[in-house]
């Protein structure tokens, strides 16, 4: 892993120099929103189909930049952390070498969670629902590592281009308080891909393998003390074991392999893409218990995206239209083991398995709309890449989710708007320096509530009031946010900017709960 | 035109490369529906039983637990229940009546049933297999143990103290009984707490013909012949101190054991531990003696044997399989005496809770049930349930299932 981190440090440092040499006398005259515009209208950096780049606008860039959030309140879900305080660096960079294309990145971030409740693994909203919680809850302190390349071919005889994109994210986290997880997980994937393009028309196609991995050791200090671990099991389901040996743990394994295909027409005036994806992943979760292996239950995860895209480019303004619906489902199978205790075996084996216990649905659908203003008009090209003065966001997002578990009669249900308006406006206050407003809000609001639940315990209500209904609550509350923040950039006389951006976050939900949050970013871009 | 038609095979390729799996569900998320049958001698053929049996089926996989009835006939019908792995518990009662025909000898007191089945495997859609369900009459004997406190207290600065365990021995007849030949010990507990411990050669699961104990004591030290009179009872403790009158052990300790009867104390230099004035117990089996004799505080399952002491010399000391040893352990904790089931005069099966039935380590004959505190470090204890009077003597409830047998005792020695 060490390793790999190497290469990818070194490759990007190579790149920011390569772009540091090529790409500054380019973007000399770019406006410091030219970045900005550029990654919301360049529909092919978001997909895993690398390979048409070379169908699109190109613009290199580096961006370095270092950073902290800070959030709290009570406006937040059982399993998140009350408080929340994140450090981060982050570098991407972007360059055209020759004829091919490369972009990469790297970030690093360094978290605080205080008050995190009912997890004993990383991220307890990954996706799956086995679980692993302690009862104390306690201050989380993570770190996490991604690192990301795309590269693409130009195209061959005007016909065929390929492309690559890979992504290693590694994460660990640890508490300090018994019973001590300490969590390890590295996630990897890889896209190869092709596209075909015929004047204005490409289509074109990827195949994604990716794969996960987490490791739970938890250790308890104090054996004296033993202490009660929920097994979780999706919908508030749970057994239980009591944690009084030194150290057990848990493993999480999965791989996946997903497909996607677009089709994108190309003119000067306008961008059309139209996408659609499959992703199909399995994760098994199993515990080691005396060193012998158990497993719990597997995860099957199935999801179905489909998209367009349209940016039309006039003279003095940029419109981006986009819709989307994906359909994602997540099903837990039980794997229920019982322990052979012959000599020969010595072991759990699996004596049947128990399909869709759990079952967690999600359908959404969303529409935004994105319009720039210019500066400038357009030259001839009317896609040149080029800054803005304005920018308005309007997107809302319905969403359409279900999680149950029925042979225990428990399910919870909702149906959700999220509708948001942003405006950003950017001052140039001369010699090539910028002052940048920015002001969103959104709005959410939930119908078709439907709850049922039942208890595995009587007599220990934790799961049933701190973890269920207090989730339920959240989910089911209306809320709005309003989100401010403004940015400051300087040019420097040879090339680049240097930035520092501020913006404070607050929501606000019903029965007077609320969520602060501030951020601050400093970077150099180029 | 091929350009086009071998770039359109290439994206059909990739289209159809990677297989999905998916969750299919099956025709029903239950077990399907099954009878049981429990009959006993002609009862439940061609005789009905006066009184329904009681079946408590344990999902070890899911801990959860269903108790039901039968009909007269000792039938019940049972569908919408989750697959997992089992254990069932049946009790039922004869009256003297019924064990008058059955044995053609007068009866006046009747007797109970009870049947267990442990690891029996309820799967999807399938009928489980239920053949090793079947009704035993429960075996009484006058010695039996009356409470057992061993999960620990919680000290004034919330720390843990477990030195303060006793168990309760009590002649449940009207008749005195010689103690002289009576062992007091632990059965081994090499599984982990969720998990069934090992199979020991030549034994079949669920269904052991010995008991494989850690620990012996010898109750009566010496030779002096000692009786307890019927209704009476001895109190062993692990340490006969004090424990809530100084603050030396734990003043939040639940029992004062500075009266007890017994103490399981060794002479030893290498021991530390005072010796308080309770008569000593001889230790007569323990590998992996470490002073003082504390079991789980999750239980364990607790033996009274009945043995001269050359019967004893004569029980194997048997290791267990190098399979299932940890190597950290020495080789002295995997040393266990195998004790015929014919000399076990009365055994608990002390578990961790009501859901972890799968721990249990005796054979139904023994103890088709469990006890437990159901927590660790309560100050709890189980003790047995009163059945009644004869004469003057409380007599308790003994059919052999301790589920049914025992209850907490949130006032140890209190009762």
């Amino acid at each position: 892993m060490k390793k790999s981190h190497h290469i990818i440090r070194y490759s990007l440092c190579l790149l920011c120099l390569h772009a540091f040499i090529i790409g500054t006398a380019e973007n000399e005259e770019k406006e410091f929103s030219t970045l900005d515009f550029y990654k919301t209208t360049q529909f092919s950096l978001s997909r895993p189909n690398a390979s048409s780049f070379a169908s699109g606008e190109w613009y290199n860039y580096s961006d370095i930049h270092i950073g902290t959030n800070h959030e709290n309140g009570n406006f937040h879900r059982p399993q998140q952390p009350k408080t929340a305080t994140n450090y981060f660096f982050s570098a991407e960079g972007a360059l055209k070498m020759g004829d091919y294309f490369l972009t990469a990145g790297f970030n690093f971030q360094q978290t605080y969670n205080k008050d995190v409740k009912f997890t004993s693994i990383l991220d307890p909203y990954r996706g799956t629902p086995y679980i692993l919680a302690d009862s104390t809850g306690g201050n989380w302190q993570k770190q996490s590592y991604d690192m990301w390349a795309k590269g693409a071919t130009p195209f061959f005889y005007e016909l065929i281009s390929f492309g690559l994109d890979l992504e290693l994210a590694v994460g660990r986290g640890a508490k300090k308080v018994d019973p001590r997880p300490q969590s390890n997980v590295n996630r990897l994937s890889a896209a190869p891909s092709i596209t075909l393009k015929r004047d204005k028309h490409s289509i074109g196609g990827y195949l994604q393998y990716k794969r996960f991995q987490e490791n739970t050791n938890i250790i308890l200090y104090n054996t004296g003390e033993p202490q009660k671990m929920y097994l979780l099991k999706g919908m508030g389901q749970y057994t239980y074991d009591i944690f009084s040996n030194n150290e057990r743990e848990r493993q999480y394994k999965g791989d996946g392999w997903g497909y996607g295909f677009q089709y994108g027409l190309n003119s000067t005036s306008a961008v059309l893409n139209i996408h659609g994806d499959y992703n199909n992943y399995t994760e098994e979760a199993m515990d080691i218990e005396s060193n012998k292996p158990r497993k719990r239950g597997r995860l099957y995860e199935t999801s179905y995206k489909a998209g367009v895209n349209l940016n039309i480019f006039g003279e003095r303004s940029t419109h981006t239209i986009s819709f989307f619906y994906r359909w994602r489902e997540r099903s837990g199978r039980e794997l229920i083991q019982a322990f052979n205790p012959s000599p020969d075996v010595n072991a759990w084996e699996t004596t049947s398995e128990a399909p869709r216990r759990s079952v967690n649905l999600v359908r959404n659908l969303s529409g935004n709309y994105t319009l720039f203003l210019h500066r400038k008009p357009a030259n001839s090209d009317n896609r040149q890449l080029h800054g803005y003065t304005w920018r308005l966001d309007i997107n809302a997002l319905y969403t359409d989710y279900s999680d149950t578990y029925k042979v225990m009669k428990s399910e919870i249900g909702y149906k959700q708007l999220q509708t948001g308006v942003g405006l950003l406006r950017n001052f140039s206050i001369g010699k090539g320096h910028t002052l940048q407003f920015h002001m969103a809000g959104e709005y959410r609001v939930p119908w078709n509530r439907t709850f049922q639940y039942t208890a595995r315990e009587t007599e220990d209500r934790t799961i049933e009031n701190d973890l269920v209904y207090a989730d339920r609550d959240i989910l089911f509350k209306k809320s709005y946010s309003i989100e401010v923040d403004a940015l400051f950039s300087y040019r420097l006389k040879p090339f680049g900017n240097i930035y520092l951006q501020i913006g404070y976050t607050t929501v606000q939900a019903q029965d007077n709960l609320s969520r602060n949050g501030v951020s601050a970013r400093f970077g150099y871009q180029f | 035109m091929k350009r086009y038609l071998f770039s359109i095979c290439i994206l059909t390729i990739l289209f159809l490369l990677p297989g999905c799996e998916k969750d299919r569900a099956t025709e029903s998320a239950y077990v399907a529906p099954f009878e049981i049958h429990l009959p006993y001698d002609i009862f439940g053929t061609e005789k009905c039983y006066s009184y329904p049996l009681t079946i408590t089926l344990t999902n070890n996989t899911e801990q959860l637990s269903y108790i039901r009835q039968t009909d007269l006939w000792g039938k019940l019908q049972l569908s919408d229940i989750l697959p997992g792995e089992y254990t069932i518990n049946v009790t039922g009662n004869l009256t003297g009546e019924e064990v008058s025909e059955i044995t053609g000898n007068p009866d006046e007191t009747g007797s109970s049933l009870v049947a267990f089945a442990s690891n029996v495997s309820f799967r999807q859609n399938k009928q489980p297999d239920l053949s090793q369900l079947q009704l035993l009459s429960s075996i009484t004997n006058a010695i039996i143990f009356k409470e057992l406190y061993y999960c620990g207290s919680r000290t004034p600065s919330s720390g843990t103290y477990r030195n303060d365990g006793f168990y309760t021995i009590y002649n449940n007849s009207t008749q005195p009984v010689l103690l002289n030949n009576l062992y007091i010990g632990n059965a081994e507990h090499y599984g982990a707490l969720s998990t069934a411990g090992p199979l020991w050669p030549g034994e079949e699961q669920g269904n052991y013909k010995h008991v494989y104990a850690r620990t012996l004591w010898k109750i009566i030290a010496g030779d002096e012949p000692v009786l307890l009179n019927g209704g009476e009872s001895i109190v062993i403790a692990v340490m006969a101190a004090p424990h809530n009158k100084d603050a030396q052990f734990n003043l939040n300790s639940p029992v004062d054991l500075s009266n007890a009867d017994y103490e399981a104390y060794c002479t030893d230099p290498a021991n530390t531990y005072a010796d308080y004035d309770a008569a000593n117990m001889r230790l007569t089996f323990w590998p992996d003696y470490n002073y003082l004799w504390r079991i789980s505080v999750f239980g364990q399952g607790m033996i009274l044997v009945s043995a001269t002491p050359e019967e004893m010399e004569n029980f194997e000391t048997v290791t267990l399989p190098e399979t299932f040893q940890d190597p950290y352990e020495s080789e002295e904790y995997w040393l266990c005496k195998k004790i015929p089931l014919s000399y076990i005069t009365d055994a608990v099966d002390l578990i961790q809770n009501a859901t972890a039935t799968n721990t249990k380590r005796f054979p139904p004959t023994l103890d088709s049930g469990f006890a437990t505190t159901d927590g660790i470090y309560t100050g709890k204890s189980v003790i047995r349930k009163v059945s009644g009077q004869k004469g003057s003597i409380t007599i308790y409830q003994d059919t052999n299932n301790s589920t049914e047998d025992f209850e907490i005792n949130d006032h140890p020695l209190s009762k």
